[in-house]
């Protein structure tokens, strides 16, 4: 799915990342790599895994285009507890392949809670990026200089209502001056948001970006309340 | 004086003669003997309970040998310390009565700590929290006796597994103290009594008097033209209720919701202002001290009314009341008698219930009701098998609690009945479980729980033992919010959902009070008293399993209406509803004997089918599972289920052109097991159900109301952890116990099993319906809906894309 932002082509990829053409540079939001490991730092197993998948996935989307840089729009890592020696090596050995790539981090709130990235990443880091009219930065900007690109939200949203299926999905949202991307990392969450007043939401599926339309009862009835609604 | 004859004299005092089968409790525990006791609620099954470990230590009891005292309800609690503490003093004896629960302040506990009382009331919970403290077995090994109190409550559920499982540590810790537990009539005592003591233990059961003499009254509309076939409610009925209420002195509302109760609660005060002060509200999401509170006011006649939930469900023997009212369906029978229990304890006066329909076929339950109390026809209760989720939260129990050797753990644990038949494998999964997270050697980086210390499992982190207290106990909870006043002061709680989608301004209920939200700040909603404006407030929904119809009620709601078919309208409550039915046969049919009947609606919706075999909602869940999955197969199709207790109905977008062979042919047997795995996989129920073992097991952490911030860390969606353990880790066994369950208690496969061979015994009887029949509408408003489906995600998306684009032309000429 392709948008016009600014008058540049923006691709929006079902693997829930960005391109844009222009500066062939790939972006993503909120990978919170080695989130498991969190986890298991406070006791708790969840299975491992989740990383190795999206890291796999980066690289195939690298591989796919001919990017020259990856940005990445905050919450790369999830938390000190998240460094572990397992992590630095997975990530080092991912960064080895990826070497022809400039990765750079603009710094999310996770990132700022773990501390310094391992050297051997070669991961750049900053607070935000401002390429002519383009900002890249973690949270969304309420000053609105320029457009932004960012992430934070974790959007999702939520399709069917009343007596039909429903679908709860990533998405990305367009408003005139910002695009929220999808969280990135297979071990995230999502917050629910809806159509609307100048919002455009693309729903990602496995295989599609889709757009959703603004249509009448999307707000949040009461039955969104009810239990597996 | 010797004891007894201060007992004897007790009695006599009163006017009584203490009962034969409290005699007969009373000397099996002087024998030393452990045991089960039952009998109807209101019969002296406290006293049968409590005079035995009077009788054996009179005078000499001291706090070297204490009594245990379990109550599954901690609002009981209190309740059930005044009234041992005042049966205990008229007797002159000078124990002492106390109380731990979630509720008791930390000042108390720590001075229970060091001395502990003669009687100790605690809960299931309480007294695992007390097993996890390394300072505990010394003073649970002195123990005396344990009673257990309303283990029907219990039997049937996990908080009786780990009930049992508690008691298999006591027993391993003081194998001389005498366990009995004390039941309201179960259909099989016996294993009742097993499931309580243990699988290799030898029960005394005692049996007391039984109680079907219950009065179960209806109110029902003057007329059934504008009744409603479907709803919840039951406000229509608001006028006859305070009617009827205004003849009883004291009375309790029973709702099945806790949102029931609080909407209640506010159209009482409406109706009735002079009533403000006089009626309260009792549910499981209050305030302890506002349910304290209220509790008191019950025991001591300060209120007329209280409103309120499953939450007061017991505490039958004490503070009886005039009428009882139980609003909408009565789910089961034990449940109704139980409720009914608690009026009539005046001598020569029956339990009476009085029973509000908040909708039309509710009165066929209510008639289906009454005769099944009459016939003693009750529900089984199975003790659930082997749980894995209650097993490792035990493991980690022992292991902060001073820690555990696998070789004895193992001997004690299978005492247990639930797991006498625990496989070796599933044992040594839990003990990887807690010490290496489970998985194949080494994959869990940095995780440790438990620690192997000499061949000793221990807790060796203390965050880790702190945290494993707070999550301590098998009741499902939802990650909820705490609300409170701005000024200060705790009101009560409401779920994390909805206090989110709260705007500062919003109002709405809780506890009776109208309240504006203010903030959020982490996990505490500041509010304050609403001005009174006439805007309707929100009332907040809590999760909470929808409890289903009983299979012995199911059955006879389904005789009511074959007999209806023939004409015969046997009660008051099936000639009130004698005009629905006969609308339902004049567009449809009603269920004939031998005949399954089915009926086909097109509405702007899509292409409704509804069968109803009346088997009971969880069957029903099932059935229409499994239907929609085997049709699934055939070719692309997406359907939307509901379900209810007489039926369950299949939405498709595009018409699956339904017939009787269609139909039918989805009955068979073969492949039963493998096909309903594969359903119940593809569906969303499993995701609740491993919710909730998730969080027994240990791996989600909802912190407590007013967490730390440093809980946000690790909180987690359940259905997040459900996608990435069926990813990244199908054979979990933790996922496996999630199926079962399904299976087993969920979709209750023997009745399953039963109602497919019920169908294909079965005559089906396919009838087009131009509009939704009676009997079809309350599947049709349900908004509890699962899908299964075989398209692609992106095939789905873009139909429900395109049917929201199709709406548009509907919204034309509304000002927005």
């Amino acid at each position: 799915m392709k948008v016009s932002i600014a008058g540049h082509l923006v691709e929006l990829l079902p693997e829930k990342a960005a391109w844009l053409e222009a500066t062939r540079t790939l972006l993503v939001a909120d990978v919170h790599v080695g989130k498991e490991s969190h986890f298991h730092a406070h006791a708790i197993p969840v299975p491992p895994g989740m990383r190795h998948d999206d890291l796999a996935r980066l690289s195939r989307l690298l591989a796919a285009r001919p990017a020259r840089r990856l940005v990445v729009l905050g919450d790369w890592i999830h938390s000190r507890h998240a460094l572990t020696p397992e992590v630095e090596r997975d990530v080092t050995a991912w960064r080895t392949r990826q070497a022809g790539v400039e990765v750079v981090l603009v710094r999310g709130n996770h990132d700022r809670g773990a501390g310094r990235l391992p050297a051997s990443w070669k991961i750049s880091e900053c607070d935000r990026i401002e390429e002519h009219e383009w900002v890249f930065r973690h949270e969304p900007d309420t000053r609105k200089t320029g457009f932004v690109f960012c992430g934070h939200q974790h959007p999702c949203v939520r399709l069917g209502y009343g007596r039909g299926p429903r679908e709860r999905l990533p998405c990305f949202v367009l408003r005139p001056r910002e695009l929220v991307l999808p969280a990135f990392g297979s071990f995230t969450g999502g917050h629910p948001v809806w159509p609307g007043r100048g919002r455009r939401i693309f729903a990602v599926t496995d295989s599609s970006v889709l757009e959703v339309g603004e249509a009448p009862n999307h707000e949040p009835g009461p039955d969104d309340y009810a239990p597996g609604g | 004086m010797s004891t007894i004859t201060r007992v004897e004299d007790w009695f006599a005092g009163r006017g009584w003669t203490p009962l034969a089968f409290q005699r007969e409790a009373w000397s099996a525990y002087q024998q030393g003997r452990s045991g089960l006791l039952i009998s109807a609620t209101g019969t002296g099954k406290t006293l049968a309970a409590l005079l035995g470990p009077v009788l054996v230590h009179g005078d000499r009891a001291d706090i070297s040998h204490p009594l245990l005292w379990i109550t599954p309800m901690r609002a009981l609690a209190a309740d059930l310390e005044r009234n041992v503490r005042r049966t205990l003093q008229e007797l002159g004896l000078a124990w002492t009565v106390e109380t731990r629960t979630g509720d008791t302040e930390n000042r108390v506990r720590a001075r229970q700590a060091k001395q502990w009382p003669t009687v100790l009331i605690t809960t299931p919970e309480s007294l695992c929290l007390q097993f996890s403290r390394p300072e505990h077995p010394e003073r649970l090994a002195t123990l005396q006796g344990v009673v257990v109190d309303e283990w029907h409550e219990l039997v049937g559920n996990k908080r009786g597994v780990l009930t049992q499982l508690a008691l298999a540590r006591l027993r391993a810790l003081r194998p001389d103290a005498r366990v009995w537990g004390v039941s309201a009539t179960v259909r099989d005592p016996e294993r009742a009594a097993l499931a309580l003591l243990g699988s290799d233990a030898d029960p005394v059961v005692v049996r007391g008097p039984e109680r079907r003499d219950l009065e179960l009254v209806t109110i029902r509309p003057a007329s059934m033209e504008r009744f409603p076939w479907a709803g919840h409610l039951g406000l229509r009925l608001l006028d006859a209720v305070i009617a009827e209420m205004e003849l009883a002195a004291t009375s309790l509302l029973f709702t099945n919701t806790r949102a029931q109760s609080e909407q209640w609660y506010q159209a009482l005060l409406t109706a009735r202002p002079d009533w403000a002060g006089s009626i309260a509200l009792h549910h499981g999401s209050l305030d302890r001290e506002a349910r304290r509170w209220v509790e008191q006011a019950l025991d001591t006649g300060a209120v007329r009314c209280v409103v309120c939930t499953s939450s007061l469900d017991l505490g039958v023997d004490f503070a009886p009341v005039d009428t009882v009212f139980q609003v909408g369906s009565p789910k089961g029978v034990a449940r109704l008698i139980q409720r009914a229990g608690r009026s009539g304890h005046q001598p020569g006066r029956t339990p009476r219930i009085v029973c509000v329909p908040t909708h039309a076929f509710e009165l066929i339950e209510f008639s289906a009701a009454r005769s099944a109390i009459a016939a003693g026809d009750l529900e089984p209760c199975e003790p659930p098998v082997a749980p894995l989720d209650i097993l490792v939260q035990h493991l980690v129990t022992l292991a902060a609690g001073g820690g555990f050797f696998a070789e004895d753990a193992w001997r004690e644990v299978r005492t247990a009945w639930s797991y006498r038949s625990l496989t070796e494998a599933d044992w040594k999964w839990a003990l990887a479980f807690i010490t290496s997270g489970g998985a194949a050697l080494g994959a869990y980086e940095q995780f440790r729980k438990v620690d192997v210390v000499d061949g000793c499992y221990r807790v060796t982190k203390r965050r880790v033992a702190q945290w494993h207290r707070m999550h301590i106990g098998a009741i499902a909870a939802d990650a909820s919010v705490r609300v409170a006043y701005v000024r200060g002061g705790g009101i009560g709680a409401v779920e994390e959902a909805f206090a989110a989608r709260l705007k500062k301004g919003d109002r709405f209920t809780l506890g009776g009070h109208i309240l504006e939200a203010v903030r959020l700040v982490d996990a505490t909603l500041f509010v304050r008293a609403a001005p009174n404006r006439a805007k309707e407030p929100l009332v907040p929904r809590w999760m909470g399993g929808r409890i289903p119809l009983s299979g012995a009620l199911a059955s006879r709601v389904r005789g009511r209406l074959e007999e209806a078919a023939r004409g015969g309208w046997v009660d008051e409550e099936m000639a009130a509803v004698r005009d629905v039915l006969e609308q339902q046969q004049a567009l449809s049919q009603l269920p004939r004997p031998g005949e399954v009947l089915a009926e086909t609606t097109a509405s702007r919706d899509g292409v409704h089918v509804f069968v109803y075999p009346f088997a009971g909602r969880a069957v029903h869940e099932g059935l229409a599972a499994l239907l929609a999955w085997r049709i699934s197969r055939t070719r692309p199709i997406t359907f939307a289920i509901a379900a209810n207790d007489y039926g369950f109905e299949l939405l498709a977008a595009e018409d699956p052109a339904w017939t009787v062979e269609a139909l039918a042919a989805a009955w068979h047997e073969d492949d039963l097991e493998r096909d309903i795995a594969a359903c119940l996989h593809d569906g969303e129920m499993i995701r609740r159900r491993f919710r909730e073992i998730a969080r027994i097991a240990g791996l989600i952490f909802e912190g407590y109301p007013g967490a730390r911030k440093s809980f946000k860390s690790v909180q987690i969606s359940s259905g997040l952890l459900f996608d990435v353990f069926s990813r990244y880790e199908p054979g979990h066994p933790l996922l496996g116990q999630a199926a079962r369950e399904m299976r087993e208690d969920i979709f209750e496969w023997r009745r399953l099993v039963d109602a497919l061979a019920m169908l294909r015994a079965s005559r089906l009887r396919l009838v087009a319906t131009p509009v939704f029949s009676p009997l079809a509408f309350p599947l049709v408003v349900d908004r509890m809906r699962h899908r299964i489906s075989s398209e692609s995600l992106e095939d789905r998306v873009r139909r429900l894309l395109a049917r929201m684009m199709r709406r548009q032309p509907d919204r034309e000429g509304v000002a927005v």
